[in-house]
């Protein structure tokens, strides 16, 4: 599932022009093993073998539940993207594709040095997308993006080490760990450098600083921006290690994570609402979801869990799919300030009914893929704290005044400049991309349930309640 | 079975979203109300067989997708949909050469089924898709015109305070579910009603709720959308903010009655809002000139009715009003839009006035209407309103100060429902061109609608006439008892708010029927200027809420840069201390000896001192 | 013992042969030879010869592969640097040759006294690689390193004579106790600090790199390291870690890490910023120190720094015409030459420590050891500092890439270098996804 991104990338940054080909084959072919993995009881496709085995560290990949949702909708944003992007080189896709690979590995890794090997490993292609094809103040942001990242990461290589020598687990091994878990002081000290990682890459108020320069310097068609999206895997770090190894730290901790979620679900959104830039505000709008999702994971709670990862996967797709939308609008008008026409509904009904599914998908309206996610995560947050539930979900409110300004900016109001509908290429996404939406939306037990069967493990290894 | 009844009114959506363009008139009007009607007899059948069921296990984790058909819920799904279609077939004309005509009926069929969504709901997670879809439906129609800015912001302005109410609806349901640990409305009434001590957190989860209620319903303080929700099509003020959907909120109260009849508390503060809201719209009704403005704000003022209602515990009788309320005030509509269609667009009553001998069938209409909502004697409205008013005072949480405010806002309604036919239909006609009656297709559903603004109150007749719904949604609902008061005592009741109304209706009708050709009142002028700003409710939230909020959402944007900076700043002051530890590489080979022999010399002190 | 043979053959007969032989067969003849020392080295058995004075164990055969590859790859790479900057071709592989039997002399042997011979023979070629070029910059070069490297000589020696008085020994680990033990392991640990370019004795490093010929630099920053890690190594080891010289050495890591990554940020010259990289470097290899088994972890750091900074390096030689390589120089190379940057990028983050690539497994290996060492401290402090390198590591970057050219223009490589540098291209990229597979080189077996 791996290897096939991963060579699709590689011969496509020597043959650009099979890049797509090979990559919509490649991000098939590993949706559909994710798919299957969705149905599997446990850990499916567990495989084992020592990569450094003097050091301690195994090539140990499998997806459960919930890494399997990720996977699944990991490997479908890639694909819908490549469908939707056009006249875009050859090798960005590439590049997307390798950092597919590297998204893959980091969901499937039950190592933790196998993990942060890819979850390190895909800053490459990330920033050489944003650093190639990126926009004018690129190698700044390009800068504060890696040095953020590796700030957290290089902190949390330590917390790994910690992790092992600390609790005298035999390797690296997620299972090892799980066994012999470190406590005391060391763990304190070792779940914060897993926080400041995760915090970076959720991202969480105030390390999220990268975010909107990452978001606006990057390629126009918005491709790299999905990649981004998918980049962001925060929350499913916690998840999966920094929470689990550590529970009794993260009990100690919880409260501040819990307010710092709930500011930057609110902040976030709010902030949003005053960007003139199109992609900017898109990154807000996902900072702010990201914040509802740590909320919901950081309320310790099942449920809020599922909330927390199924949001996390749902936005991959529909705000990967207004980085695209961005980008089709830039193809039309050459830039990404708000507002640079409006009235567009009335020559491109098709492109605004689109946007609005987006947008309104994003609002979390019930029915479509943001919703399941937040509702779960509000239900959970409430548990933990009613107070920052409110505050976060403040943001609802927020969203909707955001989302919907941006949206009507652009397509409601007098008709102004006349501009192309959706073209062929662009309806084959659009359609997709809606029923993919819609259909998580309405049937959202294909990703929860799966989930659930994971978020009880999590529970469980923190010695929660229900 | 039951899915379909949601499902049919869905398809109607996506066929006429993707491919009504290619439609030709009326095809996709008719398709859309046939889906509609269809639904209707649907709801009916399966009512008939006993109510209907349908679960999808583990919709969300411990969350089933649940939908029933018990009598509360059949009877608003026969409303929705029986009004429902009226106004479908209406707008078949009234939307006649629209651009947008398929669009319409799209969304229009999109709306039925979000609300049928919301009715059947048996869960309420699955209750606030529907919430929230009709929402959206909201939106979309609202802004259905969306070239001008104004129906743009207005339809904004209605999904954002609508918003504020979801999020008490949203969190209502994160509590309710700490509590009881599901969501499934009939598995929590059994809870609570199983349950000795209730939960501490029961009354916040009622209160949260009803902050829902309140957003959905416009009342108190978030009433600011509904007035300007007029800017939509007017089948649409009709169908969705007037007959159907500003009544969910009364809807969700009722479907949890079961948890405010144990708070009593909370429903006190339910009636006080309900009565205020109430006495808000009635005052503000005053002030309107715009013919659509003058029913909105009625409809806000009625919707307190059903507040007040349910607040003293009479869910029933709310509901009642919910029917005849849906009756005469889509007809009040429809009317409304009639004379709309047959000015050409024109909405200003003072430019109106004499359409009596003009639109001789709409006056009609208008003029049922006019009198079912005033309370007239026998009509629709005078049952049901006048069944509140009782309920305030033989209700456990009611009280005579309720009877008595509710009594003046009926003078009040009676007046300005007066003073809404006398501007429209007596006098002179004070407009330009020849206006011109509707097509039968418009004219046919405001008969049948006229016929329920009549007769729709004889299902429930006072003690001892006959009773037909409270029997009938009984099973569904909390039961309260009532304290009922000696037959007299309670016709004599009736004698009195029937006096009440003619008397409102009379004075109104010296008041307002030649208002344009005489002097009227300092005070009542500056009135009618503070009304028409609808008590400068706006001003207050744009002032103190929105404009700040806005603000800061700039100033928030501004500090995030700032702390930007911060780190830029901080990243700065590395690179500056690398410059000064770079300065110690300056090239002089004795610099670096005599660094290197004072290191060495220093480690060996140390060493040997040590 | 044989490769040692082979190495000083190959230099001896191309120092002679150099008087008659063309400057090409000399050439040719000394990257067999190396090429042969290599074969030898993997294949050779550990052994003892000397009475012991010459030890073949894991970590001798590890330091002296990685100072042999130095110099065959600075053989192979520096050829077009020669001709551009007009160096006679011969004596430049012969000095080479001799110097890396000089690091393998020193790595492979637990007496100390050999030690300082084998640092003589690494130093004594070096010092006139360094001025090699025969320009001012090069000559000052090659005073500073000679002047300051024969006050580090001194210290050693003077430690040495502490060492013996103390212990009545030459070989490492004899056991002693006293001030005068430690002022003499203390003066050890300076004159091979020295060596190894660490704070606060490498001062000379971003002098000398920066003025030396752009290939010496290469083989001085892998090869020399190398060295002087395998003879730290021992010191340490042997002395166990009760005494000063602990402190000392966790004083010289912190110092190392925090100079030479922050300095390393006020830098404008390639060569000179890849110095102070390699001063941060020594840092890290030195945080293996502390580890319980550090030879296998210091072995493969050594290999993979190596692969990258030589990599990093020949990149500059090829770019460098004599002059340096300010940051400018490279503005555009992407155009100029992909190969070459990405070559530069896959060094440059490497050096960095990303994986996929053969530097985060050596900088994982260090960091495993200190963290069994309970040295947390100095890891969190290392680590953060890491992250500053990635600061100026990607500021290379991003001129190489995202910048257009001053100069439009192309870079000529010549094949057989292009070829070395695909391979350590390669290698960096392979040992990062199956870093287990030279694994056993270092660790014995």
């Amino acid at each position: 599932m791996l290897l096939l991104p991963f060579l699709a990338g590689l011969v496509g940054l020597f043959l650009p022009g099979l890049a797509r080909g090979l990559g919509l084959l490649a991000t098939l072919a590993s949706g559909l093993i994710a798919l299957a993995a969705l149905f599997a009881p446990g850990v499916a496709f567990y495989a084992e073998r020592p990569l450094f085995e003097p050091a301690g560290v195994y090539y140990a990949v499998g997806l459960d539940g919930a890494s399997a949702a990720l996977a699944l909708t990991t490997s479908l944003a890639v694909f819908l993207a490549l469908l939707a992007v056009k006249e875009v080189p050859g090798r960005m896709l590439a590049l997307g594709l390798l950092m597919t690979a590297g998204l893959l590995g980091i969901f499937a890794s039950l190592d933790l040095v196998l993990f942060y090997f890819f979850y390190e490993a895909t800053l490459i292609p990330s920033l050489l997308l944003l650093g190639v094809y990126g926009g004018a103040n690129r190698v700044r942001a390009l800068i504060k993006f890696a040095l953020f990242t590796l700030a957290g990461s290089l902190l949390m290589l330590a917390a790994i080490l910690a992790a092992r020598y600390y609790g005298g687990a035999e390797s690296f091994l997620l299972r090892d760990l799980l066994s012999a878990r470190p406590e005391g002081a060391a763990a304190t000290l070792a779940f914060l450098a897993f926080t400041l990682a995760f915090m970076v890459k959720t991202p969480l108020f105030p390390l999220h600083v990268w975010l909107p320069d990452f978001h606006a310097e990057n390629h126009p068609s918005g491709f790299a921006d999905v990649m981004g999206t998918l980049y962001k895997v925060g929350v499913y770090g916690f998840f999966r290690f920094a929470i689990p190894l550590f529970p009794a730290a993260f009990a100690a901790f919880k409260p501040y994570l819990l307010l710092l979620a709930a500011v930057t679900a609110l902040g976030a959104a709010w902030i949003a609402y005053a960007q003139k830039d199109y992609k900017r505000l898109l990154a807000y709008g996902a900072l702010s979801h990201m914040g509802v999702a740590a909320l919901g994971l950081f309320s310790g709670t099942a449920i809020g869990a599922v909330g927390a990862l199924f949001l996390l996967a749902a936005s991959a797709l529909y705000t990967g799919g207004l980085f695209l939308f961005a980008g089709w609008l830039f193809a039309r008008f050459g830039t990404l300030e708000l507002a640079p026409t409006h009235g567009l509904a009335k020559h491109a009904p098709a492109l605004a009914a689109f946007g609005l599914f987006l947008f309104l998908a994003m609002v979390g309206l019930p029915g479509l893929a943001g919703f399941p996610g937040e509702f779960l995560s509000a239900l959970g947050a409430w548990q933990a704290s009613p107070f920052f539930t409110l505050v976060a979900f403040a943001a609802v409110i927020a969203a909707a005044a955001y989302a919907l300004s941006a949206y009507q900016r652009l397509f409601h109001g007098p008709p102004g400049k006349a501009v192309a509908d959706l073209s062929g290429g662009e309806w084959v996404y659009a359609t997709l991309a809606t029923l993919a939406v819609a259909f998580l939306g309405v049937y959202p037990k294909l990703l929860s349930g799966p989930i659930h069967e994971a978020a009880q493990a999590f529970v469980a290894a923190i010695g929660g309640g229900k | 079975m039951l899915l379909l009844v949601i499902l049919l009114p869905l398809a109607g959506f996506l066929v006429l979203g993707l491919f009504g363009r290619r439609f030709k008139e009326p095809l996709p009007g008719v398709l859309a109300s046939a889906l509609v009607f269809l639904s209707f007899l649907l709801v009916g059948a399966l009512l008939a067989s006993g109510g209907a069921r349908f679960v999808l296990e583990d919709w969300l984790p411990g969350i089933p997708f649940a939908l029933l058909l018990d009598p509360l819920s059949g009877y608003m799904a026969l409303v929705v949909t029986g009004i429902g279609f009226l106004i479908h077939v209406y707008a078949i004309g009234y939307m006649h050469g629209d651009e947008g005509y398929a669009r319409f009926f799209a969304y229009f069929n999109f709306f039925i089924a979000m609300m049928l969504t919301l009715v059947l709901a048996d869960s309420y997670p699955v209750m606030f898709v529907g919430w929230e879809g009709v929402g959206l439906a909201s939106f979309l129609l609202i802004g259905f015109w969306y070239t001008d800015w104004k129906n743009a912001k207005s339809a904004r302005k209605a999904f954002i305070t609508n918003r504020i109410g979801d999020l008490g609806f949203l969190l209502g349901m994160a509590l309710l579910y700490s509590l009881f640990g599901t969501l499934q409305i009939s598995e929590l009434k059994e809870a609570v009603e199983g349950s000795l001590v209730l939960p501490g957190g029961l009354a916040l989860a009622g209160l949260l709720l009803f902050v829902g209620a309140v957003g959905k319903s416009a009342q108190l303080p978030l009433m600011v959308w509904l007035p300007d929700a007029m800017a939509g099509p007017t089948p649409v003020s009709a169908l969705i903010h007037a007959a159907t959907m500003v009544t969910a909120g009364v809807y969700l109260l009722a479907r949890s009655s079961f948890l405010y009849a144990n708070l009593p508390d909370v429903s006190y503060w339910i009636a006080v809002v309900g009565l205020l809201t109430a006495l808000y719209g009635a005052l503000s009704a005053f002030g309107q000139w715009d013919i659509k403005r003058i029913v909105a704000y009625s409809t806000i003022s009625q919707l307190g009715y059903m507040f007040l209602a349910a607040g003293v515990g009479a869910y029933w009788v709310a509901l009642f009003h919910v029917m005849t309320h849906a009756f005469y005030k889509a007809l009040l509509f429809l009317a409304s839009g009639s004379v709309i269609h047959a000015l050409g667009g024109e909405q200003d009553v003072r430019k109106m006035g004499g359409l009596k001998k003009h639109l001789p069938r709409t006056h009609l209409h208008g003029l049922v209407g006019a009198l079912s909502l005033a309370g007239f004697p026998l009509f629709a409205g005078f049952w049901s309103k006048d069944a509140i008013l009782a309920a305030t005072l033989s209700y456990p949480f009611g009280g005579v100060g309720f009877y008595l405010a509710g009594l003046f806002v009926a003078f009040l309604t009676a007046a300005y429902a007066m003073r809404w036919y006398a501007l429209v239909f007596l006098g002179e006609f004070r407009g330009q061109g020849h206006p011109h009656e509707a097509p039968p297709v418009m004219t046919v559903p405001n008969d049948v609608l006229a016929l329920g603004a009549v007769f729709a109150g004889f299902l429930a007749l006072p003690k001892p006439l006959w009773n037909l719904i409270e029997p009938f949604l009984a099973p569904a609902l909390a039961h309260l008892e009532a304290h009922e008061p000696a037959p007299l005592v309670e016709w004599g009741l009736l004698l009195l708010s029937a006096a009440v109304a003619l008397v409102g209706l009379y004075l109104g009708y010296l008041f307002f029927r030649d208002y344009f050709k005489k002097k009227v009142p300092a005070w009542y002028r500056a009135f009618e200027q503070a009304a028409l700003e609808g008590f400068y409710a706006d001003w207050l939230y744009n002032t103190f809420l929105v404009n700040p909020a806005k603000e800061l959402a700039f100033g928030l944007g501004l500090a995030d840069r700032g702390l930007d900076r911060a780190y830029v700043y901080a990243g700065g002051g590395v690179g500056l201390l690398g410059r000064i530890l770079a300065g110690l590489e300056n090239g002089y080979l004795r610099f670096y000896a005599a660094l290197i022999l004072a290191f060495a010399a220093l480690f060996v002190l140390w060493g040997v001192v040590r | 013992m044989t490769a040692l043979a082979v190495l000083f053959l190959t230099g001896a007969l191309a120092a002679l042969g150099g008087l008659w032989a063309p400057p090409r067969a000399v050439k040719q003849g000394v990257r067999l030879g190396l090429l042969l020392a290599l074969f030898l080295l993997i294949v050779a058995p550990s052994q003892s010869a000397f009475l012991g004075l010459f030890t073949l164990d894991p970590l001798a055969r590890g330091v002296g592969l990685v100072a042999v590859l130095a110099a065959l790859f600075a053989s192979l790479v520096g050829s077009g640097y020669l001709e551009k900057t007009g160096i006679r071709a011969f004596e430049y592989h012969a000095l080479l040759a001799f110097s890396a039997m000089g690091a393998l002399a020193m790595a492979a042997t637990e007496n100390l006294a050999v030690i300082l011979v084998g640092l003589e023979l690494l130093s004594l070629p070096l010092y006139a690689l360094v001025a090699l070029r025969y320009d001012e910059q090069s000559e000052e070069a090659a005073l500073k390193y000679l002047l300051l490297g024969a006050v580090a000589a001194a210290l050693y020696f003077y430690g040495l004579v502490l060492y013996f008085g103390a212990t009545g020994s030459f070989a490492v680990g004899a056991a002693a106790e006293g001030p005068l033990f430690a002022a003499g392991m203390v003066l050890l640990l300076s004159g091979l600090f020295f060596k190894a370019a660490m704070i606060p004795f490498g001062w000379w490093a971003p002098d000398v790199y920066q003025g030396a010929p752009t290939p010496v630099t290469l083989y001085m920053a892998a090869g020399v390291k190398a060295a002087a890690f395998a003879a730290l190594l021992r010191v340490v080891v042997g002395a166990g870690y009760g005494g000063v010289w602990a402190a000392v050495l966790a004083l010289a890591v912190l110092l190392t890490v925090v100079y030479g990554n922050l300095a390393a940020l006020a830098q404008g010259e390639a060569k000179r910023l890849l110095a102070y990289s390699s001063i941060a470097h020594a840092g890290y290899i030195a945080l293996a120190l502390f580890g319980p088994s550090p030879a296998p972890a210091v072995g493969y750091y050594l290999l993979a720094y190596l692969l990258s900074t030589g990599l990093a390096f020949a990149v500059l030689t090829q770019v460098d015409a004599g002059e340096g390589v300010p940051f400018a120089a490279l503005q555009g190379l992407i155009r100029k030459s992909p190969m070459l940057a990405g070559m530069l990028l896959l060094a440059l983050l490497s050096l960095a420590g990303l994986p996929p690539l053969v530097g985060f497994w050596g900088k994982y290996l260090v960091f495993v050891e200190a963290a069994r060492a309970g040295q947390y401290a100095l890891l969190v402090i290392a680590l953060l500092t890491a992250a500053v390198a990635a600061y100026y590591y990607l500021r290379l970057v991003a001129f190489a890439f995202f910048l257009p050219p001053e100069r439009e223009g192309a870079v000529e490589v010549r094949p057989l270098a292009a070829f070395a540098m695909g391979l350590v291209a390669f290698l960096i990229l392979a040992l990062g996804f199956f870093p287990q597979a030279v694994y056993g080189l270092f660790a014995g077996s």
